[in-house]
């Protein structure tokens, strides 16, 4: 696979895992685009994670939640980065990221959410350590 | 052309007042900039606010991104790192032309046309007498100045409780801008509890703004976009360069850009400065009778050590502490945002233990949106997914308070130039800059206090947030004020000592650094060099 092919794969990987739902190819190209630009080349840890997330797409939002308390800065929080800001700005999914008025039991869901990220994020860091 | 009576080197927020006063006065004047401008994105951003923008233009992610991606922020909390991409040419070319070495002290500096006035905020205070004094700024003139410059750049603000440290004395203000129901609420509920907490030190009110609220010539009211750091298309937040335009219409003022100003020399009825001109790396020479250096405490600090010839000389410098609270209105949770907003601060929080206006620690309360989500999401220590649905929800109740901190000369704070063969300027700075441990607790202390007002007024600290020195773009000190005439002193009026044409007409001779804004006082202080120089002819 070229390198390009493999940004591409990660970018269509990514931006459903962020959003839910498949995006377009254009903003697929984006991502790439923003990747070249920016240099950002996983090694060591790194790769090995990008591989797993690879292999096991289910695996990315541990991971993402691991590396969140573990190494923040790591490569693929950088590009999870990359990849949210491209579809923030993006109409198509400015409801997914500007605020909206919400009814008062919202909280409980938003407290399951909470409590959601909690446990990815210690499962995700046991994972993280370990590979 | 002939010899200008005057060179003005710097098209920011001093030289833009200098340059004015100086041909208000009848001289000629030549001004000196690297003039850096954002031709990639000024003419992208449609003229409409922050949400109609986001959910129709399809174009958007060039200015919001950048066409190279320089709006994704590798870090979050460095110095400049919150600049939007319309606004990253304030930094181009800094790192090539100023570098800097530096572990404790990561300033930022701009080679832009309007300078550092392009990204500021905009905040307008007034020192007291007792704060101009200590500066060693004397309070008739500046008073005087004070109001000078409102008049010239428009100043909107209220009659409230952060008159005393904003905008006392000042007349002629414009109403102040709305605020929105993040800010209104924190207000009420201040004013219901304002007795208890002004009996702590702490008051809370409108900040004076250099934002227009009417029409003015050509320049128009704010008009609530929330887009107010990415574009000026309607002018009305006060930038440099709209005086600098302005400038450029009289035939006795003429504006050189792509120079890098390097040194001077002073010759028997003239003075020389020779730059680099950034575009080709020739060198220029360019004469006038007298010199007005407006470069910035750091930038006159590189001309003047070079143009004494003593590079290795150590500068004092002074940098205001900076730290930024993110914090929650848990009853704003879940609520709608209001389309009209605004990125600037709305609200102003002071610390003055004894009430004198002498040694007081300032907040400025922000409640924009235009920050986007991205920006703020890898703050969160979870996943990025959960952290949207969460940021998301919790976005309207989100209120940034930034605190700065009064700083004096201290130990531990320096610069010096060292020979440095990478750069085009052969040179860099280095510079070193730490707090006492008494310092460090001092201003802990101050955000403890400013932290606990603000829990007793509905509004939780999530964190606090220290992007360390230099980050809070308020430099100053590297040539202090001194009546002795000791070498690299300003005179009171500010000439250069040991020179009888250089005058400094920027922040480096304050001697203290009030924790309020000091673009103002800058200016003002501008204006008064400007007038000095005109004065000695």
């Amino acid at each position: 696979m070229t390198a390009d092919t493999v940004l591409r794969d990660e970018g269509e990987r990514f931006g459903r895992y962020l959003i839910g739902d498949s995006v377009s190819p254009m903003l697929v190209d984006r991502y790439v685009s923003a990747m070249r630009s920016m240099h950002v080349l996983p090694e060591g840890r790194d790769r090995r994670l990008l591989g797993l997330v690879e292999r096991h797409p289910w695996l990315l939002g541990v991971v993402d939640g691991g590396l969140a308390l573990r190494r923040p800065g790591s490569v693929i929080r950088t590009k999870l980065l990359v990849m949210s800001a491209i579809l923030e700005a993006t109409p198509d999914y400015t409801s997914a990221f500007l605020p909206t008025r919400r009814a008062r039991i919202y909280v409980v869901y938003a407290a399951f959410v909470g409590i959601r990220a909690g446990c990815k994020g210690l499962i995700g860091a046991l994972l993280v350590s370990l590979i | 052309m002939d010899v200008a009576d005057f060179i003005v080197v710097g098209s920011g927020n001093t030289g833009a007042m200098a340059a004015q006063t100086l041909l208000e006065g009848g001289a000629t004047v030549t001004m000196l900039d690297v003039g850096r401008v954002d031709t990639t994105y000024r003419d992208l951003i449609p003229d409409a606010d922050f949400v109609t923008i986001r959910a129709g233009d399809p174009g958007q992610h060039r200015y919001f991104l950048g066409d190279t991606f320089e709006g994704i922020p590798a870090s979050t909390v460095s110095t400049g790192a919150q600049l939007t991409p319309p606004r990253a040419h304030v930094s181009e070319l800094v790192a090539r032309f100023l570098p800097v070495l530096s572990d404790t002290f990561r300033p930022q500096e701009s080679l832009a046309y309007g300078g550092l006035g392009n990204a500021w905020g905009a905040g307008c205070c007034v020192y007291s007498d007792s704060e101009l004094r200590e500066a060693g700024l004397e309070p008739a003139r500046m008073r005087s100045a004070y109001q000078t410059v409102a008049d010239r750049i428009g100043i909107s603000g209220a009659q409230d409780d952060a008159t005393p440290y904003t905008s006392a004395g000042l007349t002629g203000l414009q109403p102040p801008p709305d605020l929105d129901e993040t800010c209104s609420r924190l207000y009420r509920r201040y004013t219901a509890k304002r007795n208890g907490l002004r009996t702590r030190g702490v008051s809370i009110g409108r900040p004076a703004l250099a934002l227009l609220t009417k029409d003015q010539g050509e320049r128009k009211a704010f008009a609530y976009r929330d887009m107010d750091f990415f574009s000026d298309r309607d002018r009305s937040v006060y930038r440099p360069w709209i005086t600098v335009d302005a400038l450029k219409s009289d035939p006795r003022f003429r504006l050189v850009d792509g120079v890098l100003v390097l040194r001077f020399e002073e010759q028997a009825d003239a003075v020389e400065v020779f730059g680099l001109d950034v575009r080709t790396g020739e060198r220029t020479i360019h004469r006038a009778r007298r010199l007005v250096l407006a470069s910035g405490a750091l930038g006159t600090a590189r001309i003047v050590l070079r143009s004494l010839g003593s590079a290795g000389h150590t500068l004092p410098v002074l940098c205001n502490p900076y730290s930024y609270i993110p914090c929650l209105q848990p009853g704003l949770v879940g609520t709608e945002v209001a389309p009209r907003k605004m990125s600037l601060a709305q609200l102003a929080i002071f610390h003055d233990p004894d009430g004198t206006n002498a040694d007081v620690a300032m907040g400025s309360v922000y409640s924009y949106r235009s920050l986007m989500l991205f920006r703020i999401l890898p703050q969160a220590p979870i996943d990025f997914v959960d952290a949207r649905i969460l940021m998301r929800y919790l976005m309207p109740a989100i209120t940034i308070v930034g605190i700065h901190h009064p700083e004096r000369p201290g130990p531990g704070r320096s610069l010096r130039l060292e020979t440095f063969a990478d750069s085009p300027t052969s040179d860099r700075l280095i510079a070193d800059y730490s707090l006492s441990d008494v310092e460090l607790r001092r201003n802990a202390d101050r955000e403890r206090l400013m932290i606990r007002s603000l829990r007793s007024l509905g509004v939780w600290a999530i964190k606090r947030i220290q992007p360390g020195m230099g980050s809070s773009i308020h430099y100053a000190g590297t040539l202090p004020f001194a009546a002795d005439g000791r070498p690299y002193s300003l005179r009171a009026d500010g000439r250069l000592a040991g020179t009888g044409s250089v005058s400094v007409a920027d922040g480096s001779g304050f001697r203290y650094l009030p924790a309020k804004g000091l673009t103002l006082s800058l200016m003002a202080n501008a204006h008064l060099v400007a007038q000095e120089a005109l004065r000695r002819g």
